[in-house]
């Protein structure tokens, strides 16, 4: 077991549901509940130091439950470390926000729900940010289609009666 | 979306694209302006987002290289080496040192190109258009090299999981080294037109500052983190496709302005052209790719002569390449910062899931707060300092 992992259970204990260390970065589990708790603790205090959140990834695994897996992907500049901090959730249960962390983290939370259809409790400003606001649906679900159809309706423009062309 | 609700009476709103010259690329900046001052901007991105991650659920290893092409697209290389790494590491496997040193070249002169870019369309944003043609006539010729190696200026696919697409011809070693001859002339060049250059230094000094621990915390990396002072290159930090094996610095700025981005491209443009010395210097023999029948096809003779060479060709361009179950994430340093690749995979030969971080994403969304309480010429000014590119951003 690695030095950092080690550490992590020292500090967070019952917190720390499980723990991967076959593939890299290592990665640690906790439950939703805990989350900003431990990310706060992981930012601020001194053995981990990991200053840079650099990517939030969403997983969605269908038939599962619960259904979604939420990665974290933390890097530290202070000791050149990496970690993957991992949550799962299930489908409209809510994760919470790391603004308060991280400011950076709000585009990332944007685009967790805008993608899968995660809530982020306490996001001020929880949009649509890569599909258009009118779009239905979150793309990156496993039931979401990988080839629509355009359904009749939408097919041409109801004012402009010379386009016939079906698009 | 932007909404009026909170617009006061006695501002102007000012749309800054979709379509404008200074975002090179679709992406919406609404400017709350108070007279010539920005209040306030808001953002709007997603125009040129096309589904790249729903997309490698459906392909193989292999066969979502190209869309990596149509990311950013100013650096193309890059990015293809970035994911090759990222799925090596998820296999498992190690390119032999020739392939490595060969896209640590590729991967530098990409970088001086992206660099050209940056530099050379920040500056003609700014009014200096001079510096735009000296530059551009280097990225010409690094494209031409490009173009040769592999037959596309910009969609290149320039790698494969395990190695490279092909090994480079015979005049590869003297055309590098006529680039190497050339580009400092076009950088120096520059550097007398631009570095001292009063106007050059009003428009850019101070304009578009961030505080180191506002730019960590924002998630910025590469040259805008490096110019706020922080010497974080992971290139040196975390080393990977045998850069531990080149001699570079890491050049860092002051202030994290504008004019310190600029100083930071022009320093490492220069470093590149020492690690390419050096790899060309001391590029091995042998191959290019890995010799693993499951990773890379084989050569064409055993293809055409022998049952086992038609038989891996054959599974392998079916089947794709199969990951154990299992995730991986890796990053690596490209022009604009960290581009990473969190991979998961659950033993088939699709990706369970592919998320890219790109560089730019993160850098983006500090945009307001930088823009705030200046000007709208400075607001294109930094815009093009961060090099923001849409293909990216919005993947």
């Amino acid at each position: 077991m690695s030095e950092l992992i080690e550490t992590i259970q020292k500090r967070f204990g019952e917190k720390i549901v499980s723990v991967q260390e076959d593939f890299r970065p290592r990665s640690i589990r906790v439950r939703v509940g805990d989350l900003v708790e431990v990310m706060t603790a992981l930012k601020n205090e001194e053995p981990f130091r990991f200053n840079q959140i650099l990517d939030i990834a969403g997983v969605d695994f269908l038939n599962q439950k619960p259904r979604f897996l939420v990665a974290y992907i933390l890097l530290s500049t202070v000791t050149n470390k990496r970690l993957i901090v991992e949550t799962d959730v299930d489908e409209f249960e809510p994760v919470p926000s790391l603004i308060g962390v991280w400011c950076g983290a709000d585009w990332f939370e944007r685009e967790l729900y805008d993608m899968f259809g995660i809530k982020v409790k306490g996001h001020p400003n929880l949009k649509r940010i890569l599909m258009s606001e009118d779009f239905e649906g979150h793309p990156l679900r496993k039931d979401f289609p990988v080839r629509g159809t355009v359904p009749p309706e939408q097919r041409y423009a109801p004012w402009d009666k010379r386009r016939t062309r079906e698009y | 979306m932007f909404t009026f609700e909170k617009h006061k009476k006695d501002t102007m709103i000012l749309n800054l694209g979709p379509s404008h010259n200074a975002t090179h690329g679709t992406l919406r900046i609404v400017l709350e302006l108070d007279g010539e001052r920005i209040v306030d901007a808001s953002l709007e991105i997603g125009y040129l987002h096309r589904g790249i991650e729903k997309m490698a659920e459906q392909r193989t290893y292999n066969g979502f290289i190209p869309l990596t092409d149509r990311m950013n697209y100013v650096s193309p290389i890059m990015n293809n080496i970035s994911y090759a790494l990222a799925v090596e590491k998820l296999l498992g496997i190690e390119v032999p040192k020739r392939g490595q040193y060969l896209r640590v070249i590729m991967n530098e002169l990409t970088r001086i190109a992206d660099h050209l870019v940056a530099i050379g369309t920040n500056v003609v944003d700014i009014g200096a258009l001079t510096n735009y043609f000296y530059f551009f006539k280097e990225r010409e010729r690094i494209y031409d090299l490009i173009e040769k190696m592999v037959g596309a200026r910009l969609t290149t696919t320039f790698t494969r999981v395990g190695g490279l697409a092909r090994d480079v011809n015979g005049d590869f070693a003297s055309d590098i080294k006529f680039l190497l001859k050339e580009i400092p002339k076009s950088i120096n060049d520059v550097d007398k037109l631009l570095t001292k250059n009063r106007i050059f230094m009003d428009r850019t000094i101070n304009v578009g500052t961030i505080t180191q621990d506002r730019a960590l915390e924002y998630g910025f990396t590469g040259p805008v983190l490096r110019a706020t002072g922080l010497a974080w290159d992971l290139r040196k930090k975390q080393p990977y496709s045998g850069y531990e094996n080149f001699d570079f610095d890491i050049p860092t700025g002051e202030n994290g302005d504008t004019y310190d981005r600029y100083l930071v491209r022009m320093e490492e443009m220069r470093q590149s052209l020492r690690i390419i010395q050096q790899a060309i210097d001391h590029l091995p023999d042998g191959p290019v790719s890995i010799e693993d029948p499951h990773i890379t096809l084989p050569p064409k003779e055993d293809v055409y002569n022998t049952m086992e060479g038609l038989i891996h060709h054959f599974m392998l361009i079916m089947y794709g390449i199969k990951a154990k179950p299992g995730y991986v994430y890796f990053g690596t340093e490209v022009a604009n910062g960290e581009l990473g690749f969190y991979i998961v995979s659950d033993g088939e030969q699709y990706p369970y899931r592919l998320k890219v971080r790109p560089p730019c994403f993160a850098i983006f969304q500090a945009f307001p707060e930088m823009v705030r309480g200046l000007l709208i010429s400075d607001a294109v000014a930094i815009l093009g300092s961060l090099n923001i590119v849409a293909g990216e951003l919005d993947r």
